[in-house]
């Protein structure tokens, strides 16, 4: 009985929910670099927006021609992907959680230099079997006192998304992409004019709507000068 | 005085005869196994005939046709087609064949015989024949000054796996059904292989690998494509491909001149007993109908294709004991309805009468507000006599298809209804229940956000929006209502809900609403409009039931309404009105009023239902506005 009252509650909450428009999440990437060129990486997935839609299509075994994994599948998932990471070389200390109660996600990991992030970047793509496309995406020259965040669009990214059913393509709508660039030494200069300096001038941020990453009218480029 | 009352009652008699005789129903033979007729002379005095032949339906029917002239045809009467008389098609079986018949009323032969393509041949009796390949089998056109029939038929597989029937047609379909023997395929070039098997003393002989290489590398050089295009594969009657194609040959041209049997039998001059002797078909002929449907033995239609197909195998019994079926579709008005019947047979017509002779509680009606509500569904079942003939229901539908293990099956039913106790389950829930969708609710909910202080250190925070979820109410008897309060009191104590105003608010886990339960005059309520439930608790109830609406769930076992209009006007006001397709759906709905289905009690071992739509009052009836609808958005495409 419960069950069942389960599904009917899921099947109408879906109905509704499909056809809304407030579909919304975030990814934030917050990269904290020691002088040395070693830091630490943490990647939230943040879909807390969406939480009760969330949790009605967890309810269904597929919806709108999607399978739907269960907690438990999105759990192994993650613990395979961390399990993976930790066998990059210079990549340790890797933690993951997921919250399936408000729908938040994060992994979380240190690493011996800049450069292993690109290793990691490529296996997570490659874990989630999305085409990656730079693969030299991150860069630090502890002599210059240079980080380089290089993004390259992928038109792949549109097509897939151009694919998508309209209902599918409004989840994109207003999400964001955060991401935190900390360093030890007071930054200098930024070529991005999308981003900003904190305070202490330490810490770099952009955000960028997905969208625009998709339709390859924003970019997450940035080149960071730290001061000497 | 008399005897003028009797002649124009011999007139009105006559008048009736010639009328039937004029339709073509005479043509459907008595073991027709089902029967749509398509009632155009009552369709075209709903619509008008020339509205309908400038139609792209219309157009698109005409286009079948080919003109002598350059001009395209303008109606079906150009054609020679009889738009008043009505039109029927009918399936027919045999033990090796289904054949399928649609019979056209004519209303000029000559001009019928010069707008088809193809060749027609006029034989010296007056018929007239035209013959189209369809795929591999014919479909055949006969047709003389009265009627036209068109004939076509798939043969029954089942019946040529017969040693009988394989000799009786020369199939040979040991070797094509055995995929395991790709016999070499002899070609002048390619000499056939030497393949010797070796002899193991005392043991089954043993084929030697390099002979099994050489076979390889013949089959791969000829190709299978070869092999299908060799002028002379049928001769190679040992090769898979070939006996297939062969095989497949000969039930063509069985199924060929069954078919041309068929269709001169239609016709013919030997007299065919007609379905119009059929008591059940002739009741299901209802004058007001515009399409009626007929359907001998449904059951059949069940275990003979449906299982078969399921299961893999053909079922050694009949398994649901369903009869003949009979079905109408009428515009009345604006309304248009679909009105069925079907026939119970045997044991399922008792369990079944027994099962549907409950009620659903009156007092449902009190708590369905009509001035509300989007939709509702309610249904009875007695719970006692389903969970009573529960086992030997299921012994019927599923021993069949269990098959081996049905006494095994049997004797487990048997054991789980000695240990359930059908009288005090049947207290808990007595088996009629109201679903009632009313719209939907604002609910607030809970989200988790960043804020960054200066230095971009993240900080998690907790905020609010508004969401909408649905609002429905599910209502169900019981007279064990103390079971749900020592359930919910249960919940309650391990924190998983709260108790408050004598509603039960429920927060599972893996639940994105909270769902609200009370209980009252022998009914449970859950639903997720918190005050509503609140408002039954406190006996402080809506407008109630519409008459109409009262008369529905009274009235039947199973009914349910859905007012379009209000779901468009909550559409618009809602987010939906952001949904793209949500203009299409205005369009095409825009101008149906309510829908609602029935189903009454069983009687004479027959359970009826009935569906109707309402649709707009602006044309003149219901089946006026479906060809304007069609026209526009069917054809014209929605945009």
């Amino acid at each position: 009985m419960h069950h069942r009252v389960v599904r009917i509650v899921g099947f109408f909450l879906i109905i509704l929910f499909y056809t809304t428009l407030s579909a919304c999440f975030q990814v934030i990437e917050d990269v904290t670099v020691q002088s040395d060129g070693s830091g630490t990486m943490t990647l939230t997935a943040n879909l807390s927006q969406s939480r009760t839609k969330l949790a009605s299509v967890l309810l269904l075994d597929s919806v709108n021609g999607y399978k739907v994994p269960s907690q438990k599948d999105i759990q192994g998932k993650l613990a395979e992907l961390a399990n993976t990471l930790s066998e990059i070389p210079g990549i340790s200390q890797v933690t993951h959680q997921v919250n399936f109660d408000t729908f938040i996600a994060v992994i979380k990991f240190r690493f011996e230099k800049v450069s292993d992030l690109n290793t990691v970047m490529a296996t997570a793509f490659k874990e989630l079997k999305v085409p990656s496309g730079n693969s030299n995406a991150y860069t630090y020259n502890p002599q210059k006192g240079v980080f380089e965040r290089d993004y390259t669009y992928m038109p792949k990214a549109k097509e897939a998304f151009d694919k998508l059913k309209a209902a599918d393509q409004a989840i994109f709508e207003n999400a964001i992409y955060t991401s935190i660039y900390r360093f030890q030494k007071p930054v200098r200069a930024i070529t991005n004019q999308d981003a900003k300096r904190s305070g202490s001038q330490k810490a770099v941020m952009l955000q960028t709507p997905i969208m625009g990453l998709i339709q390859g009218t924003q970019s997450l480029s940035n080149q960071i000068q730290l001061s000497n | 005085m008399r005897n003028i009352s009797l002649l124009i009652f011999f007139l009105v008699s006559l008048l009736q005869v010639n009328s039937y005789a004029q339709d073509l129903v005479e043509y459907v033979p008595e073991d027709a196994y089902a029967v749509v007729s398509l009632k155009t002379d009552h369709i075209f005095e709903l619509i008008d005939i020339e509205e309908f032949n400038q139609s792209p339906i219309g157009a698109k029917l005409l286009s079948a046709f080919e003109s002598q002239g350059n001009d395209q045809y303008r109606s079906m009467e150009e054609v020679g087609i009889d738009m008043h008389t009505a039109m029927y098609y009918y399936v027919r079986q045999t033990d090796s064949i289904w054949y399928h018949t649609i019979l056209l009323p004519l209303s000029d032969v000559q001009r019928f015989s010069t707008s088809l393509k193809g060749e027609v041949v006029k034989s010296d009796d007056g018929m007239y024949t035209l013959k189209k390949k369809s795929g591999e089998t014919e479909v055949q056109l006969r047709w003389n000054a009265r009627v036209a029939a068109l004939t076509f038929g798939f043969l029954d597989d089942d019946f040529f796996d017969s040693k009988v029937v394989e000799d009786r047609y020369g199939l040979n379909q040991s070797t094509a059904d055995n995929y395991d023997v790709y016999a070499p395929i002899e070609d002048a070039d390619i000499a056939p292989p030497a393949v010797e098997p070796l002899v193991v003393e005392g043991g089954m002989p043993v084929v030697n690998c390099d002979t099994l290489a050489s076979i390889d590398t013949v089959f791969v050089d000829s190709t299978v494509e070869d092999a299908y295009k060799a002028d002379n594969y049928v001769d190679e009657g040992n090769s898979y491909f070939s006996q297939y194609e062969a095989n497949e040959r000969i039930k063509d041209s069985l199924s060929n001149v069954w078919i041309t049997e068929e269709v001169n039998q239609v016709l013919g001059n030997v007299s065919r007993r007609s379905i119009s002797s059929n008591a059940s078909f002739v009741k299901s002929q209802k004058k007001a109908a515009i399409v009626t449907a007929w359907v001998k033995d449904l059951g059949q239609v069940y275990d003979q294709l449906y299982l078969p197909l399921l299961l893999g195998k053909p079922v050694p019994s009949p398994t649901f004991g369903f009869g003949t079926l009979q079905a109408g579709i009428y515009v009345d008005g604006s309304n248009l309805s679909m009105k069925s019947t079907l026939e119970l047979r045997g044991e399922m017509a008792k369990a079944f009468s027994r099962i549907y002779g409950g009620k659903m509680n009156r007092k449902f009606a009190k708590y369905l507000d009509s001035d509300a509500a989007l939709a509702f569904f309610g249904s009875a079942v007695d719970m006692q006599a389903y969970l009573e003939e529960l086992p030997t229901m299921g012994s019927k539908l599923y021993g069949t298809i269990v098959g081996d293990y049905q006494e095994e099956f049997n004797l487990g039913a048997e054991l789980i209804s000695l240990l359930v106790d059908e009288e005090a389950i049947a207290k808990t829930i007595k088996g009629d229940a109201l679903f009632v969708l009313n719209g939907i609710i604002q609910q607030e909910v809970k989200y988790t956000d960043y804020e960054y202080d200066e230095d971009y250190n993240v900080k998690e925070i907790e905020k609010t929006k508004q969401e909408t979820i649905p609002d429905f109410l599910l209502m169900f008897s019981s007279d064990n209502e103390a079971i749900y309060k020592r359930i919910l009191d249960y919940a309650v104590h391990k924190g998983i809900g709260s108790y408050e105003d004598q509603v039960y608010s429920l927060s599972v886990d893996d639940l994105p609403v909270a769902l609200y339960w009370t209980y009252r005059d022998g009914i449970v309520f859950m639903g997720t409009g918190q005050e509503q439930l609140q408002k039954i608790a406190r006996n402080q109830l809506g407008n109630g039931a519409s008459r109409f609406h009262k008369k529905l769930l009274r009235k039947n076992l199973v009914a349910g309404f859905f007012s379009t209009q209000r779901a468009m006007k909550l559409a618009s006001e809602s987010e939906l009105e952001a949904l793209r397709s949500n203009a299409k759906i205005q369009k095409l709905f825009g101008g149906v009023g309510d829908f609602y289905f029935k189903s009454s009690h069983i009687k004479h071992n027959q359970v009826s239902g009935e569906f109707v739509a309402n649709t707009s009052d602006e044309f003149s009836n219901a089946l006026d506005y479906i060809l304007w609808m069609v026209n526009n958005y069917a054809y014209a495409g929605i945009r």
